[in-house]
This record gives C-alpha cells, sequence and structure tokens, in this order.
C-alpha cells in the first residue's frame, strides 16, 4: 500500500504543477472557454475583480508583420511591419482588493496606405482627410491603463482609466503628421446578491488628434488633400493643399449594467451603451468645425457558464447595433475671417447591427486541456449620404471554428491551436451615382466595396511554449495568419516573447 | 433589489435620452422662390439662360454642388435646394412681355463675398439683371 502511494505521489509530481506557479497562473488566465463570457470584464474594473483567481505580470516583446498583394482596405495599406514593448500586471491584493495596469509601445512601419492621412480612421470615419496618393505611414504609439477593485461588506467599488498617444508621419509628400491622444475613464460600483453580483459603471472619454499635411515639393502639392464626407462625396470648398491642418475634438460617455456569478459559474448579463461626438476643426478656418460625428453604440450579451474540474462548457449571445450620423456645417462666405457656423445638417447616416454565437466547451485534468469553440457572427450595414443620395448596403455571416489544446508540467507550459473563419457574404448593394463624385473617389468606392463584400477564409494557427524560470516563466508565442480570397496572397505573422511572473 | 435595478435603469434610460441630441426629423430642403428684377422693371416673359457658358452656374458655396438653374416665367421661379449659400450668374435670352429677345446677365451674386444665403424652410430672394446691349 505504502509502495502504491509512493508511486501515486511521483506520479502526481509529474503530472500537476504547483498552485503558485507561473505555469499555473498562465493556466488560469488563458482558458479559451473564458472568450463566451469575456464581453462582461471589459473594461469595467469591479467585474475583473471576479475575473480570476490568481495574479499575474507579463513583459514581452514582439513583432507584427502583414503582406497583402492588394489591399483589403486601402486606408490600411498593403503591408505591415511593427515591434512592440509590452507590460501587463493583474494583482489579486488579499480577499478584498484587485489591481491591474499595463504600459505599451509599438512602432511601426504600414505600407502604401492610399485615401487616409488621418490616424484613428475607423473611429472617425468618414469624416477623414484623404488623397490617392498616399505612400508609407511610420507610426509609434503609446499606451497606459490601469484600475483597481476593493470589496467593502457586500460592495465592491472600482475605478479604471487609460491613455493612449499617437504619432504617424510620412516623410515624402504628401507628408501627413497626425498627433492624437485618447483618455477615457471609469468610475464602477456592484453589489453582491447572493453568488450574484450586480454592477454599473459609468465612464468619460476625451479625444484629440492634431493633423496637418504639408507637401515640400511643388510636384507634390498637385494632390489634393479631399475632406471626406461619406460615400464619395468631399467638402469641396475645402478641399485642395490649403486647409489642411485640421483638429478632431471629441467628448464621449459612456454605461453599462452587469450580472456575473462571483464564483465563474451561472448566467452572465451585460447592457452598455456608449456615445461620441467629435467635431473636425480647421485650423486654418479660424477652427471653424466643419464636421461633427455622433457615434451611438448599444450592446447587449448574454453568457452562461458551467465548470466542473473536467470539463467546461460556455454560452453566449452578443448583439450589438451602432449607428453614425454626421453633422456637415454650412460654413458663412468667410468674408469677416471668423467663417461662422450658419447651419448643420445630417447627411451622413450609418447603421451596423452584429450579433454572435458562441458555444466554448473544454475538457481538462491536471495537465492537459482542450478547448473547442464553434462560433457564428452575422453583421449588416448600411450607409447612407442623404444629399445628394447615395447607399451602400452589405450583409455577411462569418461562422467559425477555434480549436486549442494545452498541455502543462511543473517546468513547461504548451499551447497549440488554431482559428478558423469563413466569411460568407449574403448580399450587396452600391448605390452611388456617379454624377456627383470625383471618379478617383469613386473607382476607391467601388473597391473598397467590393473586397468588403469578397467571400474570403480565414485560417490562423498558433503555438505558444513556456518554461518556468526562477519565480516566473519565459515564453515564446507565434502565430500566423492567412486570407484565402480572389484578391492574391494575405498572409501575417505575429512572434513575441515574454516573461510571466 | 427590485428597487436598485428600477433606480440604476432609470439613470441608464435618462442619461442616454439625454445623449441623442440629433434632430432626426430635419428638413434640408430649401423652397426658394426667386425674382428677377431689371433696371426698367421691365417683365420677363420667359427666360433662357445660354448653360453652355463657364460663366453659368448655380453652385452651393460649400458642397460646390452644380443645381440646374430653374425656368423664370414673369419673372419669378422656384427652386428646392439643400439648405446653404449659394453663387449663381448667367448670360441668357430673355422674351420679354412684349415679345422682343433681350440678352441679360446676372453677375452680382458669383463670388463668395455675395452669396445668397438659402437657409430657412421657405425663402424669397429678388436678383438684379442687367442689359448686355
Amino acid at each position: 500500500m505504502r509502495r502504491l502511494l509512493s508511486i501515486l505521489s511521483i506520479a502526481s509530481a509529474l503530472v500537476s504543477f504547483a498552485d503558485d506557479s507561473a505555469n499555473y497562473r498562465t493556466w488560469d488566465h488563458f482558458q479559451p472557454t473564458d472568450q463566451a463570457v469575456d464581453f462582461v470584464y471589459g473594461k469595467s474594473s469591479v467585474n475583473r475583480f471576479w475575473q480570476y483567481s490568481t495574479s499575474l505580470s507579463e513583459i514581452s516583446a514582439g513583432y507584427q508583420m502583414r503582406r497583402e498583394d492588394q489591399a483589403a482596405e486601402t486606408w490600411n495599406g498593403d503591408g505591415l511591419d511593427q515591434g512592440y514593448f509590452d507590460a501587463q500586471a493583474y494583482v489579486r491584493m488579499g480577499k478584498n482588493g484587485v489591481a491591474y495596469a499595463g504600459a505599451g509601445y509599438e512602432y511601426g512601419e504600414q505600407r502604401n496606405v492610399v485615401w487616409n492621412s488621418t490616424a484613428d480612421y475607423e473611429m472617425l470615419y468618414p469624416y477623414i482627410l484623404a488623397d490617392s496618393v498616399g505612400g508609407d505611414l511610420r507610426s509609434e504609439q503609446y499606451h497606459f491603463y490601469g484600475g483597481f477593485a476593493h470589496r467593502g461588506g457586500e460592495w465592491v467599488y472600482g475605478l479604471s482609466g487609460s491613455y493612449r498617444a499617437v504619432h504617424s508621419y510620412r516623410q515624402v509628400d504628401p507628408r501627413p503628421r497626425n498627433m492624437a491622444t485618447d483618455l477615457e475613464f471609469e468610475l464602477s460600483a456592484a453589489r453582491i446578491l447572493g453568488k450574484y453580483a450586480l454592477g454599473v459603471a459609468a465612464g468619460a472619454r476625451f479625444y484629440k488628434q492634431v493633423l496637418d499635411v504639408e507637401y515640400f515639393s511643388q510636384t507634390g502639392a498637385n494632390s489634393t488633400q479631399f475632406q471626406m464626407t461619406g460615400l464619395g462625396q468631399t467638402y469641396r470648398r475645402f478641399d485642395g493643399v490649403t486647409y489642411t491642418e485640421t483638429r478632431h475634438k471629441g467628448f464621449g460617455f459612456n454605461g453599462e449594467v452587469s450580472l456575473l456569478p462571483t464564483d465563474g459559474n451561472g448566467l452572465f448579463v451585460l447592457a452598455r451603451f456608449s456615445q461620441l461626438k467629435m467635431d473636425r476643426q480647421i485650423h486654418e478656418l479660424n477652427e471653424a468645425p466643419i464636421t461633427r460625428l455622433w457615434t451611438h453604440r448599444l450592446s447587449a450579451a448574454l453568457g452562461f457558464k458551467r465548470q466542473t474540474e473536467a470539463f467546461v462548457h460556455a454560452l453566449s449571445l452578443e448583439g450589438a447595433y451602432e449607428r453614425r450620423q454626421g453633422e456637415e456645417a454650412v460654413v458663412d462666405n468667410g468674408y469677416l475671417g471668423s467663417y461662422e457656423i450658419l447651419d448643420r445638417h445630417t447627411l451622413y447616416d450609418s447603421h451596423r447591427y452584429e450579433g454572435s454565437l458562441k458555444w466554448a466547451m473544454q475538457w481538462q485534468n491536471d495537465c492537459h486541456r482542450v478547448s473547442i469553440v464553434p462560433q457564428a457572427t452575422a453583421m449588416r450595414l448600411v450607409e447612407q449620404y442623404i444629399e445628394p443620395w447615395a447607399e451602400m448596403k452589405r450583409t455577411e455571416v462569418l461562422p467559425g471554428l477555434l480549436i486549442d489544446y494545452q498541455h502543462a508540467t511543473d517546468a513547461w507550459l504548451f499551447q497549440i491551436g488554431a482559428q478558423g473563419s469563413w466569411r460568407k457574404n449574403l448580399n450587396a448593394d452600391f448605390s452611388v451615382p456617379a454624377r456627383h463624385v470625383e471618379p478617383e473617389i469613386l473607382a476607391k468606392l467601388a473597391y473598397d466595396h467590393e473586397r468588403a463584400t469578397a467571400d474570403a477564409v480565414l485560417i490562423r494557427p498558433y503555438a505558444m511554449a513556456q518554461r518556468a524560470l526562477g519565480q516566473g516563466a519565459v515564453f515564446f508565442k507565434a502565430e500566423y495568419q492567412r486570407v484565402f480570397s480572389d484578391y492574391g496572397l494575405n498572409h501575417g505573422l505575429h512572434i513575441s516573447v515574454g516573461y510571466r511572473f | 433589489m427590485n428597487r436598485i435595478l428600477t433606480v440604476v435603469m432609470g439613470v441608464m434610460l435618462a442619461w442616454g435620452l439625454a445623449g441623442c441630441d440629433v434632430d432626426h426629423d430635419e428638413n434640408i430642403y430649401c423652397e426658394a422662390e426667386i425674382a428677377l428684377q431689371l433696371p426698367d422693371n421691365a417683365q420677363i416673359a420667359l427666360l433662357r439662360p445660354d448653360t453652355d457658358l463657364e460663366g453659368t452656374f448655380f453652385r452651393n458655396l460649400n458642397t460646390q454642388i452644380e443645381y440646374t438653374i430653374p425656368t423664370f416665367v414673369n419673372n419669378r421661379a422656384t427652386a428646392r435646394v439643400q439648405k446653404g449659400i449659394y453663387l449663381i450668374a448667367f448670360e441668357g435670352e430673355a422674351v420679354m412681355a412684349d415679345g422682343t429677345v433681350r440678352s441679360v446677365r446676372l453677375a452680382d451674386y458669383s463670388v463668395t463675398r455675395e452669396a445668397i444665403y438659402l437657409l430657412g424652410d421657405y425663402e424669397s430672394v429678388t436678383l438684379n439683371l442687367s442689359y448686355l446691349q
């Protein structure tokens, strides 16, 4: 009997790993099934109080590469080379406190960026500055975030904040130089009701971007900078090379209500809304705000997770609706030099609907974990321009599957997996009359729409190896992505190395 | 529990509604009634602008969208345009009330400084023409 116990003890030591080791804590933090209920943690620091039962910090450095024969998104270029440093920590402070923080720096170059001179294109769309010449665009970005949550009795209070700064530029004509800052903070509180926590959060956002496009060569100055206003339209009075110093100033707020099980088993609910108001001002026109973009977003999600020692399964249904309304100002004749705003008209309008269903299953013992996450997403986007009338629509579905395997011992942690998805367009409509659109802009618009509605298959295999070292563990991760479509080679690579402790 | 939920949802709803201050029913068009006036107050039965000339235009100053110059009958025309400020200029033939044909020109509103403001739901403007001969 004693011999049998000894054998079991040795076997156990070989296949399991200490609860406080970096490998164990990594195992705790990187569970693919969490993807199904991650929506509830988001930015709300009180919800992060229950996210993990262990602390984990990480410092890493990495490189990202992307190459496309034909750019999938012209504004994003057809390639990327980017290096980065990143540090993040999630620290449990006794039973009643959690703090988390992160900082990162990225430096890289996007290749052949066309029809975009503005940083944070997706946030500011459609009110961006653009030209047909473009070129490689270098950028560096810093970001910091942090938050904490503290429990006092049946209440948990939290505060979180983040700051991001972007600097992008090009050293040949046309030479955009963008400097953008993005500051967010959020206050949150949760009341513990039995095994559940009912949380509320409210936050604010402040955004600013200073953009200028310069030309050092008279030849380069022949390329027009277009003040884009949506679906091929531009604010033609201020197109050209004179009014290129623009400011984007934004203010937004958000709120959410959530319900989550404090032990991680049960129902997860989230309802969130946000609004962002963004003015585009032209410096040369006495800072006249020629456009204003309102972005309203409503999202709701429902999830369920059940975890036993050997099996975890989680199911979630998420839905989101985003509406963008763009107002264009009627600027006076400027005779007195003040460029008064006489009126505003809502001319751009877009509706985006998204829904997704995920079902995550995970089988595990002390040293093996197999996860399968089938998921499906549906999206419909309707963009309209009121005068002159134009409309673009598309509906697509993206069924996908993630398969992940992890193996852990005291010394090693291995992860290997692959994600695949298929983007299938269900319908598309492109109704942009050529009469009032510059031919080159119409061609670009048609290309972007064609690419966005093209069917494609994405495959993303990845692997990670982690070796215990001292109090922590070093890791190496590699990820390859390939998109199969009718537009030639489109692939990317992401490698990173770091230390977790 | 119910009281907490009611208060929370009420605050969220009020906040959300307060933020939605975009006017969804705005009228972006102006019905403009345009009258012509000649130096001698003569009546124009029908105006035929020469649309082949570069100097003939009816243009939104900000969007630079060109509109067709409306048909003037008995010195008057109506036009439905996007609210904004406009430049308008033309040369053309005016068939006068007595049957004579005169060449006329509208040039006073062709530069930014003299743009016409059509910002209301309904606007009335009078344009001063001159004779070319």
